[in-house]
């Protein structure tokens, strides 16, 4: 396992690399306040038969801050997309995106960009920003468990909070997500690593609203590839999807709901690798290894 | 036997399928149909002390079983016919509503198939009672329960409609009181018609291996965040399926007074005709009594108190559970 460093359309890019070269790629896409840390418990066995690719989202970790237009979806998708072709440039290899949290609404995005290329996706705790928005619409117990997003539209408070005591933020997240007195993914424990997760990501939250009016004239695409939708059922930020509310953007979709909260990666690491694993096998065949 | 009754264990429901797959029986072979009734045996336990009509022959009492085990037959088959009915309705669309794993839809798949079996399995019964007998079909229906076009189907119809759940608690309240009638028939087998106890003892097993499912159903629809409708239902879903259950019961066991139409048709309308007069001669008290709390089988029927299961789970959902008297614990002996 090795950490890349790239520029990547003009700005410094990192991400974890994995596994054999000639297998096919799970590109795995962290949330907010994560940083591709948070995938340890997927790395470790995924890359064993496949080529693994974490990046540390724009502003993450290493991979360097850009302004605001650099978080909206089309252009982490574009991110992505050179990264992709930086590791696979002649496109040999099917790309399977598992997300989590915003990381969900990334490789939903990523994926119907891909078109044939995609050979599935894999969505943990998130929804994509349509989803988001017609659940406001019609469910106030979402738009409730949505206060954070509301909170990160006004200027400068957040970075405030985030400048001022970034670890206490940061570890407020994770306990409100489940992981009380569990273990942190990538908690180093030093202030630095905690405002840089969080500083330059969660402008996607504003870039994420912004990109509402130009939606209304995008036609939603339904995925052709296989999709599995994995959700902790007592995600605090987040009520579990029914098949209905996700059908319209997977034509090949299987939920399932699991006893647990939002970060189901990481306090039920054996059984997600498990359900991803079958899925990752089922959709892109068994690797040659 | 109650299975996992926590929707996302996933890992045992799909158990629970692979199991309930390989150990279906089949109607044709599954059971002994070539044994025919044997009109000398009975067919629910109804002994002196526990039955609605005190003071009954032992002729009587063996046409009083066998004519409540018809009642039973035919009300457990009207139940599970009724049930395809609101397979979409009270079902898929819920499913598709709320979120649920995979295997739920499959669980659901197989009970709702396994429901029409056995409704298709104890109609046939009565085909086989009709055959021994010589009694008219026809005859025999208009005196047994009929749930399609009643009042009670098209309320519970109407709260599903509604987006309520009353089906799964009048479906989860036959599950338990068809095993209850089992456990009754098999402690009595050796008194008991061999083709009806074949019978039952098949559909317990089916029963037993998907009991569970009710409650899974009703588990699904109460973890979805509170609406006010929503509360509504869960509220009083649980009595609906009592008030509306309840009357229905009453008034198809109030069908057995019209054997006095068929006196002199058929000797097993004769026995019967001859205990209307034990029935009239009861106070309405104590017929009440008798139906809520004393007569076996009705009483499970009609008081919630008898199905232990069942309370459990309306008290766990926070459902109006109305105060109703205690059933008497009933240790049946046929004879």
């Amino acid at each position: 396992m090795k950490t890349r460093n790239e520029t990547i359309r003009g700005l410094k890019t990192a991400w974890i690399d994995a596994g054999p070269n000639d297998a096919p790629i799970l590109l795995f896409l962290h949330g907010f306040p994560d940083t591709a840390a948070c995938w340890d418990r997927q790395i470790e066995v995924f890359a064993k038969k496949y080529r693994v690719i974490a990046p540390h989202i724009r502003g993450a970790a290493e991979s360097e801050a850009g302004d605001l237009d650099r978080y909206s979806p089309d252009a982490v998708a574009l991110d992505l997309l050179a990264i992709l072709d930086m590791i696979d440039p002649r496109h040999k290899q099917k790309i399977f995106c598992v997300g989590h949290d915003l990381g969900a609404v990334h490789a939903w995005h990523l994926a119907s960009l891909l078109q044939d290329r995609a050979g599935g996706v894999a969505v943990i705790n998130g929804l994509t920003i349509r989803q988001m928005l017609a659940r406001w619409a019609k469910n106030p117990s979402q738009l409730a468990r949505s206060w954070y997003i509301h909170m990160m539209q006004l200027p400068l408070v957040p970075e405030l909070l985030v400048r001022a005591a970034p670890s206490r933020v940061r570890r407020f997240c994770y306990d409100l997500g489940g992981l009380a007195g569990k273990e942190r993914p990538g908690d180093s424990g030093s202030a630095a690593d905690d405002r840089g997760a969080m500083l330059g990501p969660l402008n996607q939250y504003r870039a994420f609203l912004r990109t509402v009016p130009s939606l209304a004239g995008r036609r939603r695409q339904r995925l052709n590839c296989p999709v599995l939708v994995l959700f902790g059922e007592s995600d605090p930020f987040l009520c579990p999807p029914s098949f209905d509310e996700l059908s319209a953007d997977a034509r090949r979709l299987t939920v399932r709901i699991i006893p647990g909260h939002h970060w189901l990666h990481r306090d039920q690491a054996d059984r997600v690798n498990a359900l991803l694993g079958r899925f990752v096998t089922d959709s892109l065949g068994a690797p040659a290894c | 036997m109650i299975n996992s009754t926590d929707p996302t264990k996933f890992e045992l429901l799909g158990r629970q399928i692979a199991l309930q797959r390989r150990m279906a029986w089949d109607l044709e072979t599954g059971i002994p149909w070539q044994l025919g009734v044997d009109m000398g045996k009975f067919f629910l336990p109804l002994d002196d002390a526990s039955i609605a009509f005190p003071g009954a022959s032992a002729e009587q009492r063996l046409a009083l079983s066998q004519f409540m085990g018809l009642v039973v037959n035919s009300t457990i088959s009207e139940m599970e016919d009724a049930l395809p009915k609101l397979r979409s309705t009270g079902w898929a669309d819920v499913l598709r509503e709320y979120p649920v794993n995979p295997e739920m839809t499959e669980l659901g798949d197989i009970f709702f198939d396994e429901e029409a079996k056995h409704a298709r399995a104890f109609g046939r019964y009565l085909e086989a009672f009709c055959h021994t007998t010589g009694v008219d079909r026809k005859d025999l229906d208009s005196l047994l329960p009929k749930a399609f076009g009643s009042f009670f189907q098209k309320a519970i119809t109407a709260n599903a409609l509604a987006g309520g759940h009353a089906f799964w608690w009048v479906v989860a309240s036959v599950e338990e009181v068809s095993i209850g009638i089992y456990e009754q028939i098999h402690k009595n087998r050796k008194c008991i018609d061999p083709l009806y106890y074949e019978l039952h003892r098949r559909h317990l097993e089916e029963e037993a291996r998907h009991a569970n499912y009710a409650f899974l159903m009703l588990n699904v629809i109460n973890k979805r965040p509170p609406s006010l409708r929503r509360l509504l239902h869960k509220k009083f879903d649980f009595v609906i399926s009592q008030i509306v259950g309840a009357p229905w019961v009453i008034t198809e066991l109030h069908k057995f007074v019209n054997v006095k139409r068929f006196k002199g048709v058929h000797p097993f309308f004769d026995v019967l005709s001859s205990c209307i007069p034990l029935y009239e001669a009861m106070s309405k008290r104590e017929l009440v009594n008798r139906m809520f709390i004393a007569a076996p089988y009705v009483s499970w029927l009609l008081n919630p108190s008898w199905r232990t299961e069942h309370n459990i789970m309306a008290r766990k959902h926070g459902a109006f559970v109305p105060p109703f008297p205690r059933v008497e614990s009933v240790d049946i002996a046929a004879g």
